[in-house]
C-alpha cells in the first residue's frame, strides 16, 4: 500500500508541474489557454523525434523539450491572445482550442499517424528504500513540483517582474500606463508556463517511455481539472491538487476500479465547483 | 470535389445542422457550454438502445433520444446556472468527461467495444428531422420566451429588471439544447450504426461549440452556416484533397475566424438584413393601441414606502437609514454628490442589490426580498445610470421583452414606439441609436410595462438642451398617467424643474425632504453642498 501512495505522489507531481503553468497563465492574464496540453505532448514529441533521428544525449533532449515548450507556449499570445484581444476571454479560450488543433495535429501529420512517440533511452534509474521501489525520474518530478512551486511564488512575491504580473492580473491598463511592457510581461509568462510543461513533459515520457499525440488532452485536461480544485491563481492548491489527485487515482486502480479512474478529476471538480467555485485555496474574486 | 455529392457528406452535414442549432439554444443564453458530447452521446445510446431492444420507429426513437438526454441535462444545467465563465467552462467540461467515461463503463452497453444497431436513417428521414428541428427552433426563438433567453447574452442584470427570471431561463436553456443535442447523437447513432466511447470526447465537444461560434450565436442561420464550415473543412472530402494536414488548416482558420469575426459569419446585424423582407411580410398591421394601467392609483395615494433602508459596500456606509414615500402622479427627485446613495436607493428598490436593513413596500406588498424579476412583475420599473440596452435585440424586441404579458402587448409595442418617437428605428440594433434615442429606449423599456413606481438613474446625462427638454416632457406625461416617478439626476434644472418633492442624499443619509423651495432653503442642505457646487448653481436664473 505505501508502494501505492507513493506511486500516486509521482503521478500527482507531474499532473501539479502542468497544473502550475495553467494557473500562472490565469492567475497573471486571467485568461484561459486550452492549448497548454498539446504544448506538453509536443514539446515531449518534438524533442524524442529529434533525438531519434540524430542520436542526441539524454541532458540535450530534455533541454530541448524545455525550449520547444517556452517557443510554442509563448506563441500562444502570438496567434491566438493578442489577435482576439485580452477583454475577451471566452473568445482568447476558443481560440486556443484553434491552436490545440493545429499543434495536435500538426504532430500527426509530421509523423505520419497517431502512434507514440517512443522514448529509446536506456536509463536504468529504479532504486529501493526499504520495501518501496521507486524511479530516479519521479523523485526528480516530485521534487521539481515542490521547488518550481517555492520559487514561483518567491518570484511572483518578491521581483519587479512578478510584481508587475501580479498587478497586471488587476488592472492591464493602468500596468501599461505605467510603462511595464505589456505584451513582453504576456509573453514571457507563457514562456514561463511552457518552459515547465516542457520539462514536465520530458520527465513524463522519461517514465511513459512514449509520448502519443492524444496524450495532449488527456494529460492535458486533468492538469486543468487539478488548476479549477487546487485554486485558479494558487501554486499551492495546483500542488495540493496535483498530489491529492494522483495518490486517489493510484488507490483506486489498486482497488481493482480501473476503468472509473478517469472520473475521480472530474468528480472531485464539480463537487469543487459546487461547493467551493474559487478552489481549494484561490480567491474568491479569481 | 464531386464527393460533396456523397451521401454521406449530406447526411452528416444534416445531424451538425441539428446540433449546431442546439449549441445555440444555450450559448444563446451567454453560457459556454463544452460538455455538449455527452448529451450527444446519451441520444445517440438511448436511440440505439432503444432500437434494439424494443424497435421503436424513427420518429419515437429521435423522441426518446431528446427526452433522455434532456433529463440528463437537469443536473448539470442547475450546477451550470451557479456558474460562469471560466468556471462555467471547467464544469460543462467536467460534466461530459464523466460521460464518457460512464458509458466506456457501462458493460450492458457494449462498454469499450461500443454498441451496433441494426436500424439505419435515410438522407430524406436526416432532412425531414433537420427541416422538424429548425421550425421549432425558430418558433421558440422568436417567442416571447426566446427574447428572454437572448436578453441574457448581453446583460443579465438588465435582463433580470426587464422581467426575466434569470436562473429558470438559464435552466431552461441547457436542457432544451440537450435535448436537441440528443436527437444530432440520435441521428448519428442510426447513421453510422455503431457507436464507441471513444468518439465523445472533448473534440466532439469543441466541435459543437464551434458551430456556434464560428457560425454566429444571434441567428439559426448562423448555426447551420458554423455547421456548414465545420463540416466541409474538417470533412472526409478535404483530407482527400489536402491531406494529413487538413485539420492542421482547419484549426488555423478557426483562430482566424474568431479574431476577425467576434460575432461569427453571420452577426446579428448581417441576420436582421437577411430576414428584414420576411418581418415585413409578417408584420401584422397593429392599431396603435392605448398604453393601459394595469395598476392605476388615484393620485395622491401612497405606492412606495422605504422604511429605515441601510447598505454597505464592503463597510462603507452607503444608505444609513433612509425612510421616504412615493406617490401616485408625482416625481420625487433625489440629489446629491457622486457616492452620496442615490443610485444604490435604486438598486434596492429594484432589488439589483439586497437591503440589509429596513423594509421596501409597493402598495401594500413588502418587496424587499423578492428576485428583480418579480419586482417588475409586482410593478417596479428602472433604467440604469449607463444606459444598458441590449446590445443584440432591436428597439421593438427590447420593448417586447419588457411589456407586461398579456394579448394587447403587439398594441402596447406600437403605442410606446409611437410615444418615444423610435417608430423609425423598430428594426435597428442599439448601436445604430443616438445617445438621446437610446435613453428614450431605455426610458421606453422600463415604463412599457406601466409600473406603479419608475426609477430613472440619471436619465438626461450627455444630452444636449433640445433632447434634454424631451425627456422632461416624457417624464411628465408618465407622471401625469398616475405613475410615481423617481428621478436622480445630475441636471438639477431638469431634477427640480420636473419635481413635485425633492429629497437630498448626503453620505448614505437623506438630510431633507419636501418641496424644492423648502429643500433648496434648508440649512443642512446648504452645508452638504459646501466645497461641492451650490445647489441653485445652475437652476434656470
Amino acid at each position: 500500500m505505501t508502494q501505492v501512495v507513493i506511486n500516486g505522489l509521482l503521478v500527482g507531481a507531474s499532473y501539479a508541474l502542468l497544473a502550475i503553468g495553467y494557473t500562472l497563465v490565469f492567475g497573471v492574464m486571467r485568461l484561459l489557454t486550452l492549448a497548454h496540453g498539446q504544448v506538453f505532448m509536443a514539446s515531449g514529441a518534438i524533442a524524442l523525434i529529434a533525438a531519434n533521428a540524430y542520436g542526441l544525449p539524454l541532458v540535450v533532449a530534455g533541454l530541448l523539450a524545455v525550449t520547444i515548450g517556452a517557443l510554442l507556449s509563448a506563441l500562444t499570445d502570438v496567434v491566438s491572445f493578442r489577435p482576439v484581444g485580452y477583454s475577451r476571454p471566452i473568445a482568447a479560450a476558443v481560440s486556443t482550442i484553434g491552436f490545440a488543433i493545429v499543434i495536435e495535429r500538426g504532430i500527426i501529420a509530421i509523423r505520419g499517424d497517431e502512434t507514440a512517440v517512443p522514448f529509446l533511452f536506456e536509463v536504468n534509474t529504479d532504486f529501493r528504500v526499504g520495501s518501496v521501489q521507486v524511479s530516479l525520474v519521479e523523485v526528480a518530478t516530485f521534487v521539481l513540483a515542490l521547488v518550481v512551486m517555492v520559487l514561483t511564488s518567491r518570484f511572483l512575491q518578491r521581483s519587479r517582474w512578478g510584481i508587475a504580473m501580479r498587478a497586471f492580473s488587476r488592472d492591464p491598463e493602468a500596468v501599461a500606463l505605467l510603462g511595464v511592457p505589456v505584451r513582453r510581461l504576456a509573453v514571457r509568462t507563457l514562456a514561463v508556463a511552457g518552459g515547465l510543461a516542457g520539462l514536465s513533459a520530458f520527465l513524463w515520457v522519461a517514465r511513459n517511455r512514449s509520448v502519443a499525440p492524444s496524450d495532449g488532452f488527456a494529460v492535458g485536461l486533468i492538469a486543468l481539472a487539478v488548476m479549477t480544485i487546487g485554486g485558479i491563481g494558487s501554486m499551492r492548491g495546483a500542488v495540493i491538487a496535483g498530489l491529492t489527485l494522483g495518490v486517489v487515482v493510484n488507490v483506486l486502480d489498486y482497488q481493482g476500479l480501473r476503468g472509473w479512474q478517469a472520473a475521480v478529476p472530474w468528480m472531485l471538480l464539480l463537487v469543487v465547483l459546487l461547493l467551493r467555485p474559487q478552489g481549494l485555496f484561490g480567491e474568491a474574486d479569481a | 470535389m464531386g464527393a460533396f455529392a456523397t451521401v454521406d457528406f449530406w447526411g452528416l452535414l444534416g445531424i451538425s445542422i441539428v446540433a449546431a442549432i442546439g449549441m445555440n439554444l444555450v450559448y444563446i443564453t451567454g453560457q459556454l457550454n463544452l460538455g455538449q458530447a455527452a448529451f450527444y452521446a446519451i441520444g445517440a445510446y438511448t436511440a440505439a438502445w432503444i432500437d434494439t431492444e424494443l424497435g421503436w420507429p424513427l420518429p419515437a426513437l429521435l423522441l426518446a433520444a431528446a427526452v433522455v438526454a434532456g433529463i440528463g441535462a437537469m443536473p448539470i444545467a442547475w450546477g451550470a446556472s451557479r456558474l460562469a465563465g471560466i468556471y462555467l467552462i471547467m464544469g460543462t467540461l467536467a460534466a461530459g468527461q464523466l460521460v464518457q467515461v460512464a458509458f466506456g463503463n457501462a458493460e450492458e452497453l457494449g462498454g469499450r467495444q461500443g454498441y451496433r444497431i441494426e436500424s439505419q436513417i435515410a438522407l430524406p428521414e436526416v432532412a425531414a428531422s433537420v427541416g422538424v428541428v429548425l421550425i421549432l427552433a425558430t418558433l421558440l426563438m422568436t417567442s416571447r420566451f426566446g427574447l428572454r433567453m437572448r436578453a441574457l447574452f448581453d446583460d443579465s442584470d438588465a435582463a433580470a429588471v426587464a422581467g426575466v427570471a434569470v436562473r429558470r431561463v438559464k435552466i431552461f436553456s441547457v436542457v432544451v439544447s440537450a435535448s436537441v443535442v440528443g436527437i444530432a447523437g440520435g441521428m448519428w447513432a442510426l447513421w453510422i450504426g455503431k457507436i464507441e466511447p471513444r468518439e465523445f470526447g472533448v473534440f466532439l465537444s469543441f466541435d459543437i461549440a464551434l458551430y456556434s461560434l464560428i457560425g454566429g450565436v444571434h441567428s439559426l442561420i448562423g448555426a447551420v452556416a458554423g455547421a456548414v464550415v465545420v463540416e466541409v473543412l474538417t470533412g472526409n472530402v478535404i483530407r482527400d484533397v489536402v491531406g494529413p494536414w487538413a485539420f492542421v488548416i482547419y484549426g488555423a482558420l478557426v483562430m482566424v475566424l474568431i479574431a476577425v469575426l467576434p460575432e461569427g459569419l453571420v452577426s446579428r446585424s448581417f441576420a436582421l438584413r437577411l430576414t428584414a423582407p420576411l418581418r415585413k411580410l409578417r408584420r401584422r398591421r397593429v392599431e396603435s393601441g392605448v398604453l393601459s394601467h394595469a395598476r392605476v392609483e388615484p393620485a395622491g395615494e401612497t405606492v412606495l414606502t422605504v422604511r429605515h433602508v441601510g447598505h454597505r459596500y464592503d463597510g462603507v456606509v452607503a444608505l444609513d437609514d433612509v425612510s421616504l414615500e412615493v406617490r401616485g402622479g408625482e416625481v420625487l427627485a433625489l440629489i446629491g454628490a457622486n457616492g452620496a446613495g442615490k443610485s444604490t436607493l435604486i438598486d434596492v428598490i429594484s432589488g439589483r442589490v439586497p437591503n440589509e436593513a429596513g423594509a421596501v413596500t409597493l402598495l401594500g406588498t413588502r418587496i424587499d426580498g423578492m428576485p428583480a424579476h418579480r419586482r417588475k412583475a409586482m410593478g417596479v420599473g428602472r433604467t440604469f445610470q449607463d444606459v444598458r440596452t441590449f446590445a443584440h435585440l432591436t428597439v421593438e424586441e427590447s420593448l417586447r421583452l419588457s411589456a407586461a404579458d398579456g394579448a394587447r402587448s403587439n398594441a402596447t409595442v406600437e403605442a410606446m414606439l409611437d410615444r418615444v418617437a423610435l417608430g423609425r428605428r423598430r428594426d435597428d440594433l442599439p448601436e445604430a441609436l443616438t445617445v438621446a434615442e437610446r435613453r428614450r429606449l431605455d426610458i421606453a423599456r422600463a415604463a412599457i410595462a406601466m409600473p406603479s413606481v419608475l426609477l430613472l438613474d440619471e436619465p438626461s446625462v450627455g444630452m444636449v438642451e433640445q433632447e434634454r427638454i424631451e425627456i422632461a416632457e416624457l417624464i411628465g406625461s408618465l407622471r401625469d398617467e398616475g405613475m410615481a416617478v423617481v428621478v436622480v439626476d445630475h441636471n438639477l434644472d431638469l431634477a427640480l424643474g420636473l419635481a413635485d418633492r425633492v429629497g437630498v442624499l448626503d453620505f448614505g443619509v437623506l438630510i431633507a425632504l419636501g418641496s424644492p423651495d423648502a429643500v433648496l432653503a434648508d440649512e443642512r442642505v446648504r452645508a452638504a453642498y459646501l466645497g461641492h457646487a451650490d445647489p441653485l448653481d445652475g437652476v434656470g436664473s
